[in-house]
This record gives structure tokens, C-alpha cells and sequence, in this order.
């Protein structure tokens, strides 16, 4: 895996030691507005650069008052372990990520991670479709690029959906490690017309199935790939309160019943998931 | 006032009638699990003690999300009870409660039922294992359809049930008021009458949050519990209200987020205080609360952190 060494070069001060195991306090390195409202974030955290698995979330504390009171979570985008950083990518959508916007290199950043579950791809899986919506693309982004550096030979097919061209983004990196990238925009303004379950029969030829994604698109490739004979593995979203398991706030609803998206998941077999729940 | 403590230990000890705790700092039941879920973070032996999760006789798989949501200051939970049930809790989160309790933790039970019997059945299982401090009936919670707060808000049922549970334990019970009434004092006279040791307050506020755009509430429940910050003053006042009601010790809650918070609660009157909503912003707060609140008598020269209650100075 490649270092950053020049753009994460204020990382490489000594790290603050850390809280705990899960409990870190790591600095700003990096931060871009790639696209409008969509920004990367580099954070020194070398434990979590060196743990964090694709599917896997840190939970952010924004600010040290009371407003926004809870932390966010945000699926990492990827690791430099040499560097001893991690990144994600987040869309400005509210207070909380209006106030992780403003936050500049040498910011300090409180962060529980690595949590929940990861993707896990069974050793037989030859071919790969990975199709992320939105945002949604941020852990499959990093599953592509683990898998490429820890599967030679793999292949990956990759499905960017959004609602125009201005939403598409990171294109670059995900044709190094996949044979196919494909963009589909609502607008027809990038790649192919329309929403990504409209293509869902192109992903017929694939061993396995992973997805992210707003809860509609979700419920419309379970339907579509119900009777598909492979594994369909989704990351998921919800409100979180701890992040670890003891509120209870997080649940989906399963085939097991309520299962926790911040411990069992975020990463289900979409299969087993009954998503009734208003988008 | 005791003697001055400068450069000396303070004694953090607290004794709330029958409840001797190592220090007044506990967790709030529901947002602390079992105590395991923490563990990662610090280790809970230094807690004076830990509420558990609610129990119930049967499992219950608890509501529909979405469950919580951020409000100012503050957050809506409508969990619904989920919990493992009381068999489960015995095969499955038995041994770490054996283990903190072995460590001088107290382990306290919440309770939740629908019926009085049900309350009863509870406390004969647990009396079977002795990991377990004190029992605190939950008569408060806003989630459930039946048998959550009709106990916490109906004086009646209240004494009834405080009186039927009573006879079945000689471990400390404490009742958790609900915030929803006219009179809290009063509700806390009722259970001090029919045999309650101490008293726990607050548990959430019912309340709710609805999206504008979709005219649609946010929660699945419609309703929810508020807690956090938000609630705060409105929990020390009504603290400080049962502390001239009663006179049974006080385990005072609602929106802790550092010492100072606790402080202020037991100056209001509390003996010792729970954190809840903090441990999701920060898990550590109970560890600094602790802390915060030695250096706290240290500057102000108490000696026992006890001293603390009540000690405020009326204009
Ligand atoms: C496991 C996990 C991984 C995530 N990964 C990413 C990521 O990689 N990049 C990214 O940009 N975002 C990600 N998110 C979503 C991100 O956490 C939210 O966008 C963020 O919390 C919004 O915070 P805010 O204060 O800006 O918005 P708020 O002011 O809290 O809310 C703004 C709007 O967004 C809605 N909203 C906020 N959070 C959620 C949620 N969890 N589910 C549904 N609606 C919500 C609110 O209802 C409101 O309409 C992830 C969420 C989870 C649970
Ligand atoms: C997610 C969540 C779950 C809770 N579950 C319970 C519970 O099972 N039993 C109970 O008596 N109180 C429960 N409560 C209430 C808390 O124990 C506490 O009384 C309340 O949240 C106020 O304290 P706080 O503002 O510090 O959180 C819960 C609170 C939250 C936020
Ligand atoms: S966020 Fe608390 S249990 Fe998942």
C-alpha cells in the first residue's frame, strides 16, 4: 500500500497516546472538498489505520458543547498504515457535518473506532460487483482497494450511482483496481441514465454482490436479486447513540429480529434484513 | 462542615441507607448496557455503581426504528424495553455482574413490568444470586404501551406497588420517579410510605420530534424520552424538591455531562448521581466525573464527598 508521506507530513508528528483500545484522539491531516459539499478527511490515527477493515466506522465527536450532542458515524474511506492514517468522505448535510466541514489540518478529532462489522468476501469469489449510491460509495471504495492489494486477480466491477455528474467523484482511483466502472445518474449528466437498481441485471455474472446505499435503492436490489444463488452483502445506516452496542437505539429489523447496525453491522446479509423502515 | 481537606484524601464513600456505595459516581440504567459494551473504554470497577439495562420476566424485542434522534441539547429514545429477559440475563450477563459486584461495584436491577406480580416474580428470581445490589423499580419509562409510567404517574398504584414488592427482599429497593407528574415530592412521599429506601429520579421526558417536510413523526412510536443536557435544570429542581419531601437518600439523574453537573446535584440534595445520555458522547464522562468531583471537595475542603449533599446555601 502506498504512503502519503508529503500530503499527510504534519501527521508525522508523535501520536497523542491513545484513550484506550476503541477511544482515540488523532489530528486533522488532511482535508479537501473534492466536490461540492463532499469532503475528504485525513485523520493520524495509527491504530485505526492499522485495525480498520472495510464496512468499518468511527464515531466522531464534533464539537466539545452540547449542540450537536451526539457524535456521527462515518464509514472509513481508507488506511495508510505506514503514515498511520485513516480517511473517510462525508456530504455536508446538516449541523454536524457543517461543523466537521470547518475543521483544518493540525484540528484535533475525538474518535471511537474502529467499529461494527466488516465486509467479509468468501475466498472463492472470483468476480465482484460492488454498487454503491451516493455517499454509499465510501466503504466499497475501500473494500476495493483491500481487495485489489490482498487478492490479486480478483475482479471488481464497480457501480457509481448518484444524481448528477457533480455527485460522481474518486472515478480515477476505482478504475486502477476495477475492471469496469460504471457512473448512473438520475439526470443522465455522467455515464448511464437512471437509478442504479435499473441495472442490477448486469451484475448477473458476479460471485457476490456488495452495496451501500440510501434504504429505497437497498429494498429495490434485495427485490431484484432475491433468488440470485450469491451472496448480497449491504452496509447500512441509522441514527446511533453510542456506537458500541448498550443504547439499543441503532436496530434494524431481521429475519433474527432487531439487530444493532453499530455491533451486528453495519455490514448484513441484505437478504436477512426487512426494510420497512420510512427512508 | 467537616475539617478542612487540603492535600488529604477525600473520602468518597457514600452510604444511602442501606446502600453503601465506594463512590456516589453510578451509570444510568439503559445507556450503560450490562457493563460489558464499556469495557473496551475503562474498566466500570471503578464505578460506585452501575444501573442495568431494564429486565423484564419474558424477552422483549423492544419497537420499530428509528429509535433515537438528536434534539437541542438533548435526544429521543424510544427503545421499548429490549431486553434479553431474565433467564438469558442469568445464563448470558450474570458472570460479568458477579464479577464487577466481586470488584465493589453495586449491580442494580432495573425492573419493568406491566403487572404488580410481575414486579414480584423479578425480584424472587434475582434473589437467587447475590452479584446483585439493590433493586430499582422502573415505574417511569415513556415507551411502552402498557405498564411503563401508569405505575410512576398514578399514586395509587404507586403505594400498591411499592407495598406488594417490599415484602419480597431486604435488599436496598429504590424507586425511579417519572418527571411526568403535578407533584414529584408527592410521588415521592408515596414510596417512601410503602417502603422504598431510596429514591431515583429523573427518568426521560415524554416528548416528540417530527419531520416538517414528510409531516411525519421521526420516531416509529411516535413519542419518545427526552434526556440529556436539555432536561438538566428541570431534574435538579425536581431533586431538590424530593429532598424536602423525604427523608430517604436521593440517586440524582438527568443530562450529567462533567462534575460540575454532578456537583450541583448533590448540592441539591442528591447522595449520589447517575450519568445516562454522557456515556454515548463521551464515554469516559463517568471516570472525569469521578475525578472531578474529588479535586472538587479538595478545593473546597470537604473531607467526605458526602458532605456535598444538600449543602447548598439558600439566599
Ligand atoms: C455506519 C454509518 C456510516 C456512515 N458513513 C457515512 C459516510 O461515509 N459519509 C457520509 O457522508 N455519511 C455517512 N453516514 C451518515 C452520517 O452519519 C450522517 O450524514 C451524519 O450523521 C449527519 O449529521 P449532521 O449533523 O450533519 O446531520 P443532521 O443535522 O443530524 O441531519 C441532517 C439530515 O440528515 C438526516 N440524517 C442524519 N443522520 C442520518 C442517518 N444516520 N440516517 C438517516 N438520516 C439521517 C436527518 O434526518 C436530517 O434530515 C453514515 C452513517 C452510518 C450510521
Ligand atoms: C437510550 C436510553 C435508554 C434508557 N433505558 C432505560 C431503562 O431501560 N430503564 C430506565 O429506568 N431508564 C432508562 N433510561 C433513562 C435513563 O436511565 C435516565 O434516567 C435518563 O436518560 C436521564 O438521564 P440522562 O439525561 O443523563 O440520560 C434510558 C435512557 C436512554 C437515553
Ligand atoms: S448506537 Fe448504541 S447500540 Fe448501536
Amino acid at each position: 500500500m502506498t504512503d502519503r508521506a508529503t500530503t499527510h507530513a504534519i501527521g508525522m508528528e508523535a501520536a497523542t497516546p491513545p484513550l484506550s483500545n476503541r477511544h482515540f484522539r488523532g489530528q486533522v491531516v488532511e482535508a479537501e472538498e473534492i466536490a461540492p459539499r463532499i469532503w475528504v478527511h485525513g485523520y493520524r490515527l495509527p491504530e485505526v489505520a492499522r485495525r480498520a477493515q472495510p464496512g468499518q466506522f468511527v464515531h466522531l465527536r464534533l464539537n466539545d458543547g452540547t449542540a450537536p450532542l451526539l457524535r456521527r458515524p462515518f464509514s472509513v474511506l481508507d488506511v495508510y498504515p505506514g503514515d498511520g492514517v485513516a480517511r473517510i468522505l462525508f456530504k455536508v448535510v446538516g449541523t454536524g457535518t457543517q461543523i466537521l466541514a470547518g475543521k483544518r489540518p493540525g484540528d484535533d478529532i475525538d474518535v471511537l473506532a474502529p467499529l461494527g462489522s466488516a465486509f467479509q468476501v468468501p475466498e472463492n469469489v472470483r468476480r465482484l460487483t460492488l454498487a454503491g449510491g451516493g455517499i454509499g460509495m465510501v466503504p466499497l471504495y475501500f473494500l476495493a482497494k483491500e481487495l485489489t492489494a490482498a487478492r490479486p486477480g480478483i475482479e471488481l466491477d464497480y457501480w457509481f450511482g448518484a444524481r448528477s455528474a457533480e455527485e460522481v467523484y474518486l472515478l480515477e482511483d476505482l478504475r486502477q483496481w476495477c475492471k469496469r466502472v460504471e457512473a448512473v445518474t438520475e439526470d443522465g449528466s455522467a455515464g448511464r441514465k437512471g437509478r442504479l437498481p435499473d441495472y442490477a441485471q448486469e451484475w448477473r455474472g458476479a460471485d457476490m454482490i456488495a452495496t451501500c446505499g440510501p434504504i429505497p435503492m437497498l429494498r429495490a436490489i434485495q427485490a431484484t436479486t432475491a433468488d440470485w444463488p450469491v451472496p448480497v452483502h449491504a452496509a447500512l445506516e441509522s441514527f446511533m447513540g453510542c456506537g458500541l452496542g448498550a443504547c439499543l437505539g441503532c436496530v434494524l429489523d431481521t429475519v433474527d429480529g432487531f439487530e444493532r447496525v453499530c455491533t451486528e453491522g453495519p455490514v448484513f446479509d441484505l437478504r436477512r434484513l426487512n426494510l420497512e423502515v420510512p427512508a | 462542615m467537616s475539617a478542612p481537606a487540603t492535600g488529604t484524601n477525600v473520602d468518597m464513600q457514600v452510604t444511602l441507607g442501606p446502600l453503601k456505595l465506594k463512590n456516589p459516581v453510578m451509570t444510568a440504567s439503559g445507556t450503560f448496557g450490562y457493563g460489558t459494551e464499556y469495557r473496551e473504554l475503562y474498566d466500570p470497577a471503578i464505578l460506585g455503581g452501575v444501573f442495568l439495562k431494564a429486565l423484564t420476566m419474558a424477552p422483549r424485542p423492544g419497537n420499530k426504528p428509528w429509535r433515537i434522534y438528536e434534539t437541542p441539547s438533548g435526544m429521543l429514545n424510544s427503545i421499548g424495553l429490549q431486553n434479553v429477559g431474565i433467564e438469558e440475563f442469568f445464563e448470558k450477563k450474570e458472570p460479568f455482574c458477579r464479577e464487577l459486584a466481586g470488584k465493589g461495584t453495586a449491580m442494580c436491577a432495573n425492573l419493568a413490568a406491566q403487572t404488580v406480580e410481575e414486579f414480584q416474580q423479578l425480584v424472587e428470581r434475582l434473589e437467587t444470586t447475590d452479584c446483585i445490589a439493590a433493586y430499582e423499580l422502573n415505574v417511569s419509562c415513556p415507551n411502552v404501551k402498557k405498564g411503563g409510567c401508569q405505575f410512576g404517574t398514578d399514586p395509587t398504584l404507586l403505594r400498591e406497588l411499592v407495598a406488594a414488592v417490599r415484602p419480597g427482599t431486604k435488599r436496598p429497593l429504590i424507586v425511579k420517579l417519572a418527571p411526568q407528574v403535578t407533584d414529584v415530592a408527592e410521588m415521592a412521599r408515596i414510596s417512601v410510605d410503602a417502603g422504598a429506601d431510596i429514591i431515583s429520579l429523573i427518568n426521560t421526558f415524554p416528548a416528540m420530534a417530527i419531520d416538517a417536510e414528510k409531516r411525519r413523526p421521526i420516531l416509529a412510536t411516535v413519542t419518545g424520552g427526552l434526556s440529556g443536557p436539555a432536561i438538566k435544570p428541570i431534574a435538579l429542581r425536581m431533586v431538590y424538591a424530593v429532598r424536602q419531601a423525604v427523608d430517604v437518600p436521593i440517586i440524582g439523574m438527568g443530562g450529567i455531562m462533567n462534575w460540575k453537573d454532578a456537583a450541583e446535584f448533590l448540592l441539591a440534595g442528591a447522595s449520589a448521581v447517575a450519568v445516562g445520555t454522557a456515556n454515548f458522547v463521551h464515554p469516559t464522562t463517568p471516570v472525569e466525573v469521578l475525578e472531578g468531583l474529588q479535586d472538587y471537595c479538595r478545593r473546597h475542603r470537604y473531607a467526605r464527598v458526602s458532605d456535598l449533599t444538600g449543602a447548598l446555601e439558600l439566599p
